[in-house]
């Protein structure tokens, strides 16, 4: 029955709670980072390490923390997590950390993360902080990754940098610009809808 | 009091383990973030002058100037890296000069945000071909929907007119610059 109860932390995030298609945080990066898939994919594996180091961080020194500072503590945490995403990705991924351009630095703002650590990790113990942070950062990634995929597809006929539609194909530029990402982000959300209405 | 006292303390120790833990990481990866900036340089240069073996940077006229050297030491050739503001936010380009400083070897586009699959079609291998041997003198011009006639001019791209103006103006911009000072040196 525990173990259960764990493993639902970690489900929670990828479709019931999912933080883009049902919570609706993040929606910069989600409308911002799409363009492509790789773009995506980096994106939400940036935002997952700044969570779940985050938010181990905030569960262990939850008991200590002083309730009045906790949210320039958690902050501090948060950006010391994302300075260390961007430095990483600058010396080992220079071309996609160039393509991400200030989104990473971003993260900070990120809503997800100042969320999760302050609604669950600060009040819950350090391993079912853990699981909810993977949950919520895999939760994020997927609906990026989901959309990247099909923007990257309809607006340059390529996925991952290969071009898998025949050259007939005739781009939908619109699809990379900003209008591309609200179309493809309301079609993401409304067919989130349907699932979980059916599922009720 | 007291409280006041502990929520400093808090702060303050939270911060000073963040610093520390940051400046660690810092020098780790401060190296190979300067290495990855070199080397795109070095790739960029190789790239425009085949035949350049080392370069020689120096500041000129507020430009980078890279002097491309081949294994017999002579010049083959001068980069400048040059840049400008586009139709939405900075184009960075690395303009290669023939070392007879009248025409151009070729340009790379290393830095732009222009909109994809309009301005963005800056990069596309077309529109950077067309400044290979082109001339510069007295300035680069481009043409709109028809071929160009004369040495010095370029077609630009169809619905990206100010992100081709810009490029040309960036360029133009930096030879005027930077060219009296390497014709002093000759």
């Amino acid at each position: 029955m525990k173990n259960k109860n764990l493993f639902l932390e970690f489900k929670k995030g990828l479709i019931a709670q999912n933080p883009v298609l049902v919570q609706f945080l993040g929606m910069c990066p989600t409308l911002a980072v799409t363009t492509s898939a790789i773009n995506a994919l980096t994106m939400g594996l940036a935002v997952i390490f700044v969570l779940v180091a985050s938010t181990f961080f905030v569960s262990v020194i939850r008991k200590i923390v002083l309730p009045q500072v906790r949210i320039a503590v958690f902050t501090i945490i948060i950006a010391t997590f994302v300075t260390i995403a961007d430095l990483f990705l600058k010396a080992k991924f220079p071309q996609l950390s160039k393509a991400l351009g200030p989104y990473v630095p971003l993260i900070v703002v990120n809503c997800i993360i100042l969320g999760r650590c302050e609604a669950f990790a600060s009040k819950n113990s350090i391993f079912s902080s853990f699981l909810d942070a993977l949950g919520m950062g895999c939760g994020f990634t997927l609906a990026l990754l989901i959309l990247g995929s099909i923007r990257e597809i309809l607006g340059n006929g390529s996925l991952f940098g290969k071009m898998i539609l025949p050259e007939a194909y005739k781009p939908l530029i619109v699809m990379l610009l900003p209008p591309g990402a609200f179309l493809g982000l309301g079609v993401m959300v409304g067919i989130m809808n349907l699932i979980i209405k059916k599922k009720r | 009091m007291k409280l006041l006292f502990k929520m400093i303390l808090v702060l303050g120790i939270t911060a000073f383990a963040s610093g520390f833990f940051l400046s660690f990481v810092y020098t780790k990866t401060l190296q190979e973030i300067e290495h990855n900036r070199k080397r795109e340089i070095e790739v960029s240069i190789k790239e425009l002058v085949p035949e350049g073996k080392r370069y020689k940077f120096s500041q000129l006229g507020g430009y980078k100037v890279y002097r491309v050297y081949n294994d017999k030491d002579e010049i083959v050739g001068y980069c400048i890296l040059a840049s400008g503001s586009g139709y939405q936010g900075e184009i960075k380009i690395l303009i290669a000069i023939a070392p007879d400083l009248e025409k151009l070897l070729g340009i790379k586009i290393v830095e732009n945000v222009e909109t994809p699959g309009l301005g963005g079609k800056i990069t596309s291998d077309w529109f950077v071909e067309q400044f290979k041997n082109l001339k510069f003198m007295p300035k680069i011009e481009y043409v709109k929907n028809k071929k160009p006639v004369k040495k010095n001019q370029i077609q630009a791209i169809t619905g990206a007119t100010i992100s081709s103006s810009s490029v040309v103006r960036i360029i133009n911009t930096a030879i005027k610059k930077v060219l009296p000072a390497l014709e002093n040196e000759k």
